[in-house]
């Protein structure tokens, strides 16, 4: 057997889930759909000496409506179940855009909204989603629930604003303003590989078809999403070309990306400048009227 | 595995110095340090535990400081590094340059690192990032006892 | 040493109950407890997807999935595609359109597109190859397997 011994816990309730974390607490690991974590449990990099499975609390698998009009979405919520959501589209596009892009889709099938939360992963969608949209992150623990911005969430490599006796419950989306345009560009090795870089970003544009507001926040090119500060310079703008090149290599400057195996630092930083350039494009023609 | 940065931290370079040669201000700067021996020689014995994402692990390295070069507002020194532990091992050399400038010291790095095992075969594609987010976290540790050693005296 | 926990699942429409250790995988137990060895084992994070089988219809990878986990579930595997000396369908199209060499992807393929065909109506071929993204072939290349998939699909040219 690959994995280590460890002891197994299956809750069917969050209180239950918060007892068992105050109780191992560092010791323990959530398994939510195991996608990221079994794979470090095959190789031994990972040894918890207890697992505590959350597949069996359904109450957190859900996709609900806040009182203003966003989206909670619940941590055990598969991404599959979003991605197969008719309404989600018209609730949230770029979420909706996004959720193609995790992974392939047997993945998919088994990953969840929370894992993919808690795990921080540097080059992962979703959390790069939630901070272009200025989502939010609430947590529970033997403390009592916490809600925390996803821009502070996410801190840097594999490490957010989360207590070894913290599990995520749900991610909050703000409404969803009809008529902005949005957009996601990601590059990878082969289709469903982790981002070499990738972008998601939300325009919004008033009836002259000047951008009065902009978003954005990049993945794989840190430790954590970047929101970059260029972007706000499309407001006042109609996001022409010129103006698009210069506000996509000003946001490329913002960035201090690593070198890997698959990419060296400057060509992130290229492909970055590049991948921008054709979000915004994309997302104003989207918000002007255009194909959406 | 080429690994390089700098920083200008808010001290000055002759406490930072003296840094270098006290291993109870480097064992409680060094992130995860657990025991840092010195051996003589400029030559220590560290062990460390690590844990990012869900990958824990205890290492243990023979860390050596050389070839110190200490001028007034200037210097360098290099480092060597060979350590191993249960998920992989690392071994490394590379050089520390300290520089006096306007906001206290500039401290920049350049190393040549081979990191091997389990850790780096799965871990490939953020293991340079890690590692400086590391010497970050030192640096930025050491800056942080140093001003609170010089607020306290 | 470790605990143990009962399990009850269906396996290719069989009922099976044993007691495993929480740290076997369903790969593991497949291949080693029920002896089902055309699910093969790759490479153990879920890169490859030789060891993908449906879980209530989904597919999955076996390899990141706890047996622990599939309490209550029904499993299908390559084993349980042909009906006897008969080949399913897809089996048939992958074999005539040479969709397949050394053999070592093939379960997973097939279960993947197994999957994908019923959910897909009339994909593209670039659907296909999307779908397929997820099962790495290191022989005949992909091919042969988008072509009997989209015979099977209704939408071979």
């Amino acid at each position: 057997m690959k994995p280590a011994p460890f002891r197994y816990f299956a809750p069917t309730s969050l209180d239950e889930c918060v007892d068992l974390l105050s109780e191992h607490g560092d010791e323990a690991k959530l398994l939510a759909g195991g996608q990221s974590l079994v794979p470090m449990m095959n190789f031994r990099l990972a040894k918890p000496a207890a697992l505590i499975d959350l597949n069996g609390v359904s109450e957190l698998a859900y996709v609900g409506e806040t009182a203003s009009g966003g989206m909670r979405i619940g941590a055990l919520t598969r991404q599959r179940a979003l991605e197969r959501d008719p309404e989600l589209r018209r609730r949230n596009p770029l979420l909706a855009e996004a959720i193609p892009y995790i992974g392939h889709f047997q993945i998919r099938n088994r990953g969840t909204v929370g894992g993919s939360i808690a795990h921080a992963d540097p080059a992962a969608e979703l959390p790069a989603v939630l901070c272009a949209l200025d989502g939010s992150i609430r947590v529970q623990g033997a403390g009592g629930e916490r809600t925390i911005a996803a821009v502070d969430f996410f801190q840097t490599y594999f490490t957010a604003d989360l207590g070894p006796d913290e599990v995520v419950t749900e991610i909050v989306l703000p409404p969803w303003h009809s008529g902005d345009g949005w957009a996601v560009q990601e590059l990878s090795r082969r289709y469903g590989d982790f981002a070499l870089v990738g972008v998601a970003c939300r325009l919004r544009v008033d009836a002259e078809g000047n951008v009065t507001d902009s978003a954005a926040a990049l993945f794989g090119v840190g430790g954590a999403p970047v929101v970059p500060e260029a972007v706000a310079q499309l407001v006042g703008t109609r996001a022409e070309e010129a103006t698009l090149a210069a506000v996509s290599a000003a946001v490329a400057a913002e960035l201090d990306p690593e070198s890997d195996v698959h990419a060296s630092a400057s060509y992130r930083r290229h492909l970055a400048g590049v991948l921008t350039r054709r979000a915004l494009g994309e997302a104003y023609a989207r918000a002007n009227g255009g194909a959406g | 595995m080429d690994l390089h940065g700098q920083k200008v931290l808010k001290v000055a370079i002759d406490p930072l110095w003296e840094a270098m040669d006290d291993p109870d201000l480097l064992a409680r700067s060094a992130p995860g340090c657990k025991r840092l021996e010195a051996i003589g020689d400029g030559e220590y014995i560290a062990v460390v535990e690590l844990g990012v994402a869900a990958v824990k692990g205890r290492y243990t390295a023979r860390v050596r400081m050389s070839d110190k070069r200490r001028e007034a507002a200037s210097g360098s020194l290099h480092v060597a590094l060979k350590g191993d532990g249960d998920s992989g091992f690392l071994t490394g050399e590379g050089d520390v340059r300290l520089e006096t400038v306007e906001q206290g010291t500039r401290v920049s790095y350049e190393a040549a690192v081979t990191v091997g095992g389990r850790v780096a075969g799965v871990g490939q594609r953020v293991l340079r990032g890690i590692a400086n987010m590391l010497i970050g976290q030192f640096f930025k540790s050491l800056e942080e006892e140093l001003r609170s050693v010089r607020a306290a005296t | 040493m470790s605990e143990r926990v009962a399990l009850s699942l269906q396996v290719n429409g069989a009922a099976v109950d044993r007691d495993v250790e929480p740290r076997l995988t369903l790969a593991d137990f497949l291949r080693n407890a029920l002896q089902l060895t055309g699910t093969h084992l790759g490479c153990e994070h879920g890169v490859c997807g030789a060891c993908t089988v449906l879980v209530d219809g989904e597919a999955v990878r076996s390899c990141l999935l706890f047996a622990a986990q599939a309490q209550g579930r029904s499993i299908t595997t390559i084993e349980g595609l042909a009906e006897g000396a008969d080949l399913h369908p897809l089996q048939r199209a992958l074999l005539e359109r040479n969709g397949l060499q050394c053999g070592f992807c093939t379960p997973g393929v097939l279960m993947t597109a197994m999957e994908f065909l019923d959910n897909a109506s009339g994909p593209t071929r670039d659907e296909i190859r999307k779908a397929l993204s997820g099962t790495i072939c290191r022989c005949t290349g992909y091919q042969g397997m988008v072509d009997a998939i989209a015979e099977i699909a209704g939408v071979d040219r």
